[in-house]
Formats: C-alpha cells, sequence, structure tokens
C-alpha cells in the first residue's frame, strides 16, 4: 500500500531533476529576460558527451565505469555544457534581428529542435545504459520505496547550486548581472559589459544544464536523443513558473513541488482507476495552466 | 475645489474629483475639470505632476480610485476607452499613437474605424456597400490629410518619417475620428519655436473651423499662455492652480513650482 | 555668441529634417505616380500568368503518388493563412495550433462516420470545432499576454495531444477516425483541385480581411492597443475575433487534412506539428500572405523534396541527407530567418512582390515578421 510518504519520496526522486533543470530556466530568464525552451537540450547533449567519453568515443557502446573515467566524463560534460549555452549566446541569441521576449522564445525552441534533430541523426533514436554515480538505494524509515543515493546526490547538487546561485544575486558581479537584465542601456552605461554578463548566464546555464542532464540520466539509467527535453522540459518550465520565473529558490521549490505533484496524481489515477491518459503530464499541465491564469508571477517570483 | 461653471452650460469634459493611486504613491488627489464649448485648455506642471496621468484615467485607461468623469454630460466613468472615443473623445501620445506597420493613409482609415458603417463580417466576405464605404472613408483621409499639409506622404510607411512629421500624422488620424474634443499629449515635444507657433496657430484655426475643444498638456510655458483659454496647473497629482492665463503668468506659487523658490512669475 | 551658435545648429536640425520630410514626400509621390510602361506590364501578366498555370497544373503534372502531396501543400498554405492572421495581423503568439486543426480533422472525421453527414456538412463541423477551440484560448489571450500566453498555447498543444486526442470515442483511439471523402472527391486529382480551390477562397477572404474596417482594426491592435482604443476599437471583441476567424480557417484546414489519406490519426496532431506550423510561418515571412503560403508549402514538402534529392543526386551532401533531417533543417531555417532575415521569404522576395503588384522594383513594402511587441509584449 503506497503511502503519503512513499509518494513524496518518489516524487524527490524526479522532482529533484525537474529543478535543476527548472533553476537553470530560472537562471536565464533573471539574467536575461528570456524563457530558454533549450534548457533541456543543454542537458542532452552534455550528456551524450560524457557517455561518449565513457565509451571511448563509441557512439553505441558500453561506458565505462570506472571512477576515474566517470569524473572525466562528468568535467568534459560541464565544460561541454558551458561551452553549448555560450555558444547558443553568441550564435543565436546575440544575432536575434528583432528581439522581443517571444522571438527569443521561437528562437530557443529552434536550438531545441535543431539540437535534438542533429542528435537524432548522429545518435540514433535508441535508449542506452548511462550509469549512476552512486548505485543503490536505501530503505526510508516508515516508507515502502527504496530511495535511490543518486536521489540524494541530486538534491545536494541542486541545493548547492541554488544556494550558490542565490548568493550569487547579492554580489556584486551577480548584482551587475541582473542590472544587465532589467536595464541594459544603464548597465552599459555604468561600465557592465552587457555581452560579458550575458555570456556569464549562458555559460552558468550550460553548466547547470549539464548537470541536470547527467543526474537526469541517472534517474532512469539512460539517454537517449532530446530525452531531456523530452522528459523534463514541460514539467521543468511548468516548476520555474510556479516559482517564479525571477526566484531560484522559487524554481528549486517550484521543481520539487511539481516532482510530488505529479507522482501524486499518477497514484490517484492507479488507485481510484480514472483511466486518464498519460497523468504526469497532465497533471503537469493542468499545474501550468493554473499557475498561469491565477497568479502568473508564481509563489516567490515578483509581479511583472 | 468646485468645479469650474456648476451653473453654466454643460461642459463638454468634466471630471471631478480624480484622484488615483499606484501602490504607495498618490499620483492623482481630488483633480476638478472642466472644458466648455470651444475652448482651448491648457494642462502645466512639472514632470511628474500626473498630467498624462490624468489623460490617462480620462481616456479610461486608467481607473480612478475616486471621482467621476463626464463628456457632454453623458458619466463615462464605468465605459471602456473605445465608448468614451465613440463619444467624440480624442487623444495623442507621448509615444507617437500611430499603427506603426501601416502608411499615414493606413492610419487615417484605420482612424475612421467608428465612423465605417459597414459590419465587420460585410467587410470580410466583400459585400457590395462595403467597397462602396471604402471609397468615401479614402477620400475623407485625403481630405484631412490635405487640410494638415501631409497629402505627398500618404504612401510612406509611418516608420521611416521624422518625428516631427509623425506627430502631425498623429494629429490628422485623430481629427480623422471627427472628435468633439482632442487632448494633445505634450504635442509640441521636439519642436523648435517657430513649428511650435505655427502649430498652435493650426490648434486655433482647426477650433475655428470645426468648432471643437482642445486640452494640451505642454512644456512650452509661454507658447500655452498665449493659445489657452484657460490653464490648468498641477503638481505632485493635485491641482496647484487654475484660471485665466493672465492670472496663472502672475501666480507665485506656480512659478515657484516651475523655477524654484524666489521665482516671481512664470515668463 | 555661444548662444547664437546653438540656435544656429537647432536651425540647422530643423532644415535637416525639413529637407527629409520633402525628400520622402517627392519620393512618396514618384512611387505613388509612377507607371509600368507597356513592356512593363505585359511582362508581369504574363510572369503572373505563368504562376497561375503552373499552379493549376501542378495537380496533373506531378507523378500519381505526388497528387495527394499537391493536396497537403495546399492544405498547409491554408493552415498557414490562419496562423499568419493571428501570428501576423493580430500580432499574438500561437504555439497552439495543432489543438485547432487537429480539433478540426477529427470533428470532420467524427462528422463523417459518427454523424454520418455529407462532407460540406462535416467541414463545416469542423469550422465551429476550431472556432469553439480557438476562442478558449482567446479568452486567455485577454488576460495573458507575449510569454504567459505563449505558454498557455503550448499547454493547450499538449493538452490535445494527450488527453483530447486520446479519448477514444471521440477520435478511435490509435488507429484513427475513418475521414472518408464523398464519391465526387474520391480521386486524388480532384481532392487536391478542391483544395486547391479552398485556399483560392481563403486568399480572397484574407484580401477582403485586410482591406476592410475588420481586418486593419485587428492589425491595429498588434501595435498598440491603446491607440487603437483611443480611436473606437473595441480590443476585446477584435482580438476574440482574430482568434475566431483563425480557428475557423484552422478548422477547415483539419477537416481537409485528414481527408487527404481519409484517416484523422491523433499521432499526427501532437505539438510538434504546432512547432512545424510556427516554423513555417515564420520562415515565409509573418505578415505577408505569399510569404506565409510559400512558407506553408515548403515545409510540406519538404521531407519528399530531401528524400528525392538523396535519391536523385549521387554526390555529397545529397548523399547524407534523407528525410530524417527534415526536423533539422526546419529548424535551422528557422534561426536563420529569425538572425538575418526577420521577415522570411515575403522579405527576401520584396523585390519580386512589389513588381508583381506593378509597383517598380524597389518600391518594397515592409513586412514585419512576429510583433516586436508595443504595450504589453513583456509577460
Amino acid at each position: 500500500m503506497t503511502t503519503i510518504l512513499d509518494v513524496i519520496l518518489l516524487g524527490l526522486q524526479t522532482g529533484a531533476v525537474f529543478s535543476l533543470v527548472s533553476l537553470g530556466v530560472a537562471l536565464v530568464y533573471k539574467a536575461t529576460r528570456i524563457v530558454n525552451f533549450a534548457q533541456g537540450e543543454l542537458g542532452t547533449i552534455p550528456a551524450f558527451i560524457a557517455y561518449i567519453v565513457m565509451t571511448g568515443f563509441q557512439v553505441n557502446g558500453e561506458p565505462v565505469t570506472d571512477r576515474g573515467r566517470l569524473w572525466i566524463a562528468t568535467l568534459v560534460a560541464l565544460v561541454v555544457g558551458a561551452g553549448f549555452g555560450i555558444l547558443v549566446n553568441t550564435l543565436v541569441i546575440r544575432r536575434l534581428a528583432a528581439v522581443s521576449p517571444v522571438t527569443s522564445l521561437v528562437a530557443t525552441a529552434g536550438v531545441m529542435l535543431l539540437s535534438s534533430a542533429m542528435a537524432q541523426i548522429f545518435f540514433e533514436p535508441k535508449a542506452r545504459r548511462f550509469p549512476q554515480y552512486v548505485g543503490g538505494g536505501f530503505r526510508f524509515p516508515g516508507a515502502d520505496v527504496t530511495v535511490a543515493w543518486q536521489t540524494i546526490v541530486t538534491l545536494i547538487v541542486l541545493a548547492g547550486a541554488a544556494a550558490l546561485l542565490a548568493l550569487l544575486f547579492r554580489t556584486p558581479p551577480g548584482v551587475a548581472l541582473l542590472a544587465t537584465a532589467q536595464e541594459p542601456f544603464a548597465a552599459e552605461l555604468q561600465g557592465i559589459s552587457v555581452s560579458g554578463m550575458r555570456t556569464l548566464a549562458w555559460g552558468l546555464a550550460g553548466v547547470l544544464g549539464a548537470l541536470a542532464g547527467l543526474l537526469g540520466a541517472g534517474v532512469f539509467a539512460s539517454i537517449a536523443p532530446a530525452f531531456m527535453t523530452s522528459t523534463f522540459l514541460i514539467p521543468a518550465l511548468t516548476g520555474a513558473v510556479l516559482g517564479g520565473l525571477t526566484s531560484m529558490v522559487g524554481a528549486v521549490a517550484g521543481g520539487l513541488l511539481l516532482g510530488i505533484v505529479v507522482q501524486a496524481a499518477n497514484q490517484i489515477n492507479r488507485s481510484f482507476d480514472l483511466g486518464i491518459p498519460g497523468p504526469p503530464q497532465v497533471a503537469a499541465l493542468l499545474v501550468l495552466l493554473i499557475v498561469l491564469l491565477v497568479r502568473p508571477q508564481g509563489l516567490l517570483g515578483k509581479a511583472a | 475645489m468646485p468645479a469650474r461653471n456648476s451653473d453654466g452650460p454643460t461642459p463638454v469634459l468634466e471630471a471631478d474629483s480624480v484622484s488615483i493611486r499606484f501602490g504607495g504613491v498618490q499620483a492623482l488627489q481630488d483633480v476638478n475639470f472642466a472644458v466648455n464649448d470651444h475652448e482651448i485648455v491648457g494642462i502645466l506642471g512639472p514632470n511628474g505632476a500626473g498630467k498624462t496621468t490624468f489623460f490617462n484615467c480620462v481616456s479610461g485607461f486608467y481607473t480612478p480610485t475616486t471621482g467621476r468623469i463626464w463628456i457632454s454630460g453623458t458619466d463615462v466613468t464605468e465605459m471602456r476607452p473605445d465608448e468614451r472615443a465613440q463619444l467624440g473623445l480624442g487623444r495623442t501620445f507621448q509615444q507617437v499613437g500611430l499603427v506603426r506597420s501601416f502608411t499615414v493613409l493606413e492610419n487615417l482609415v484605420v482612424a475612421q474605424h467608428m465612423n465605417i458603417g459597414y459590419g465587420a463580417a460585410g467587410g470580410f466576405f466583400g459585400a457590395p456597400w462595403t467597397f462602396r464605404e471604402e471609397k468615401i472613408v479614402r477620400a475623407r483621409a485625403m481630405e484631412v490629410l490635405d487640410f494638415m499639409g501631409l497629402a505627398d506622404l500618404r504612401d510612406s510607411p509611418v516608420t521611416g518619417l521624422p518625428y516631427g512629421t509623425l506627430k502631425m500624422c498623429e494629429v490628422a488620424a485623430v481629427m480623422a475620428t471627427d472628435p468633439q474634443i482632442i487632448m494633445l499629449d505634450e504635442p509640441l515635444a521636439g519642436t523648435g519655436p517657430e513649428e511650435g507657433e505655427a502649430f498652435c496657430q493650426r490648434l486655433k484655426d482647426m477650433r475655428r473651423q470645426l468648432g471643437i475643444c482642445i486640452v494640451m498638456i505642454e512644456h512650452h510655458v509661454p507658447l500655452v499662455l498665449k493659445t489657452a483659454d484657460y490653464i490648468y496647473v498641477l503638481n505632485f497629482g493635485a491641482l496647484l492652480a487654475e484660471g485665466l492665463p493672465e492670472h496663472i503668468r502672475g501666480n507665485e506659487a506656480v512659478a515657484e513650482a516651475y523655477m524654484g523658490e524666489g521665482a516671481k512669475s512664470l515668463v | 555668441m555661444a548662444t547664437q551658435e546653438h540656435e544656429l545648429t537647432v536651425d540647422e536640425v530643423m532644415a535637416e529634417e525639413e529637407r527629409e520630410a520633402e525628400e520622402l514626400a517627392r519620393k512618396a509621390r514618384e512611387a505613388r505616380d509612377w507607371r509600368p510602361s507597356r513592356q512593363g506590364v505585359v511582362a508581369r501578366f504574363g510572369v503572373l500568368g505563368l504562376l497561375l498555370v503552373v499552379v493549376l497544373a501542378a495537380p496533373q503534372l506531378v507523378p500519381d503518388v505526388y497528387t495527394n502531396l499537391v493536396a497537403r501543400a495546399a492544405v498547409y498554405a491554408i493552415v498557414a493563412l490562419s496562423m499568419n492572421v493571428l501570428v501576423g495581423y493580430a500580432g499574438q503568439v500561437s504555439l497552439g495550433h495543432s489543438a485547432f486543426v487537429g480539433v478540426g480533422a477529427f470533428g470532420s472525421a467524427y462528422a463523417l462516420t459518427e454523424m454520418q453527414l455529407p462532407f460540406p456538412a462535416a467541414l463545416v463541423m469542423a469550422a465551429l470545432t476550431g472556432a469553439v477551440g480557438a476562442l478558449a484560448i482567446g479568452a486567455v489571450a485577454l488576460r495573458l499576454k507575449g510569454l504567459y500566453l505563449a505558454l498557455v498555447t503550448i499547454v493547450y498543444a499538449f493538452f490535445a495531444q494527450e488527453v483530447v486526442f486520446n479519448i477514444r470515442s471521440l477520435t478511435g483511439g490509435g488507429a484513427g477516425q475513418p475521414a472518408p471523402r464523398p464519391s465526387y472527391l474520391a480521386s486524388d486529382l480532384r481532392y487536391a483541385y478542391f483544395c486547391i480551390a479552398v485556399l483560392a477562397v481563403f486568399l480572397v477572404f484574407d484580401w477582403r480581411l485586410t482591406g476592410s474596417k475588420g481586418g486593419r482594426a485587428i492589425q491595429a491592435l498588434r501595435d498598440d492597443e491603446r491607440v487603437a482604443a483611443s480611436w473606437g476599437i473595441n480590443v476585446t471583441s477584435f482580438k476574440l475575433l482574430a482568434f475566431l476567424i483563425s480557428g475557423v480557417i484552422a478548422g477547415i484546414a483539419g477537416g481537409l487534412l485528414g481527408s487527404i489519406e481519409q484517416v484523422a490519426v491523433p499521432l499526427d496532431f501532437g505539438f510538434s506539428l504546432s512547432l512545424t506550423f510556427l516554423v513555417m510561418t515564420v520562415v515565409g515571412g509573418a505578415g505577408s500572405r505569399w510569404g506565409v503560403i510559400q512558407g506553408g508549402v515548403l515545409f510540406a514538402l519538404l521531407p519528399t523534396l530531401l528524400e528525392r534529392a538523396h535519391e536523385n543526386f549521387h554526390v555529397f551532401p545529397f548523399t547524407a541527407i534523407d528525410a530524417t533531417i527534415e526536423p533539422a533543417i526546419g529548424a535551422l531555417l528557422l534561426l536563420l530567418t529569425l538572425i538575418f532575415t526577420p521577415g522570411g521569404i515575403a522579405q527576401q522576395q520584396a523585390h519580386l512582390l512589389a513588381w508583381l503588384s506593378f509597383r517598380r522594383f524597389k518600391d518594397v513594402r515592409e513586412t514585419t515578421g512576429i510583433a516586436p511587441g508595443g504595450m504589453g509584449a513583456r509577460p
């Protein structure tokens, strides 16, 4: 008999990954006022690069997971993530002919489409095994389900990233970052390099995306082209909007909350045999819709 | 302060005790205002005094927290902006109020929306009478452009034109709506002294030929003192003074608001 | 002395502006008074005639296996027109058009199979369901703008994909709902011509839309709602009208789409279709009817074009690409458009379009691309 505690624990497992992606979305939004539709892909590509490093540069091999390889692959993935983020900014976002929130969204959607399409071409739409950083799990007292150690790792990384970012925005470089988002012209006049700040923001988002990809791959222990986008993007967007697009802590809270809500929906659908198709997605969509209609600025965001 | 002439003929535009609050800021406080037939009324005041906020309340873009607004005796306080426009209220905006993606002529054609008789559906399905009305509307647009001296620019897209010309086009568009009263928000911004004089002269011509009333927010104090029949001065959201131009000119409080302590008169 | 110098400069600026205005007026006058020469007229009519002949002959000329593709291209062009009304004219974002089209397709299919209605009635049903679907989003659009509206349309498309289109009784489950054509349209050739005819009807409708008060009001909303309201335009009504028109056209397109293969399958109407529709509208040039039509046709034909290129040109890069690369090409075209020519194909063809409109080659009309904003662009 699955209890509420079970639902919460299971929800935290996926919720943690949602939050990592939400954090990336919120970061990009807070720093550039753009909703980054490609945040999922900022995770898929580094995850695949890590995979390639671990398989000895084969597209379809078995990943070798000794500690050394794993850490090298992780490092490479983080660098690739940062690079990918910066590349998106330099090649696409900076060069948009007409800049508005909507064209930027469409542009990031275009990047997402291009990235997932290219991944499908190079890697074939096949799932591949991807190792977890820490295998196995433990029995949480009072619950039926085993909590994977990977989830704990993810939560720790999440907490660390969120704390760092929240701190960042209180330091001078972080404030400069915010200034460029809210008043780019004034920031430029103050001597802040707007393009430098944006590069920084996208680089950080890329690192976050890579972390999300590496850890998210561990949730199901597999990767496939565009897996981060297809599995996690919509819930992550929902989590970010729920928490408030401008709040780091909100993004984390929103993602975790959504993970639990989605799991609960799954459970309710099963227990009461409601027969609703795809309850997790439906739940996420409903939450997003309700938030947008009732309180668009989310739980912790500032009203626009 | 009581309304200007509570026992005279119905003012074309009247506002009574209009107040509005944004968050913690009292942007307008108990503003009373009236415009009578054929009048040119000026609104003066330093930046941030609440002049455009007042216009937005009259137009219907903001809902005042207290107060009522009448157009020709009809209480419009609950009405939408487009409903107030249909009662003859026209207005210009600080950032030029034109449709950027259209040409000058097209702007004047859209502006006549209220005066086009056929329903939208008739338009879509190409009913024959719509073509005739379209011709009439275009002809009228040309008339207004001729009157304003803009006829040559009719096919120019709005985006390429210089600022001064755009302000003229905006006034032309408002004229095309056939208003009873026009509210101009800083029409002389960016114009030099001669252009300003010419514009004010044209306002007087319009008033005479077309019988409309004009309300003008302006910073160009001497021109307003010369052109207006009556002036209101706003400061920090409240009416600082009102009266005939001569009285405002010599009003110490107004002078101090504009030019600091010790100023004795405006010009 | 210093003051006089300053005044001089101001005067110079004024004089410069006056010169500019006169120059513009002169150019505008010239453009207006110019008439093409006799050869020019003949040439233009010739090209227009040729284009018309090509379009009309296309269903006959292509090999039989591709006749349905012509119908598909026409239907995509109709969808493009529907997107254009919303995205191009009204400046609203729509990432949910797969829902409008899908709802129309299933509405029509349902009418044909479950309600046994004749084909025209089924198309009316498609129009109605499309309208209802669009008005639902329209109501939301009244309260949300820009970014948040985009998110809601995404939710809408996903919701349709996951929930609405999976309701077996309405959509026939995975196998789809049959959408048979009537006997007089049984041949692929006739159906293709029928779809082209419907496209022509909507083109005329679009022409009248932009030339009448309703269409102008809708476009005025895009740039600045306050200005439109100050001209007596009821912002709410005309915004909803834009959604209504877009929904009706999209619904009918859906009905036509379903009957190409004569079955409406839920998988075909997922969110990715919305992306395709948005991409083809942007690449075609939002705001230009001829641009978006070409965008629609291009994306309808793209998979086949790539496949054929792969088979027929045994030379790199064609050996490496086939239809699976289609999403990548589409995404690339989108990015290139957003970066280099935001007005899309219409912007690239601006000179040609000017010439064909009996103006001079250089008298280009500006196209807008996706609305840059104005009031209400920020979430």
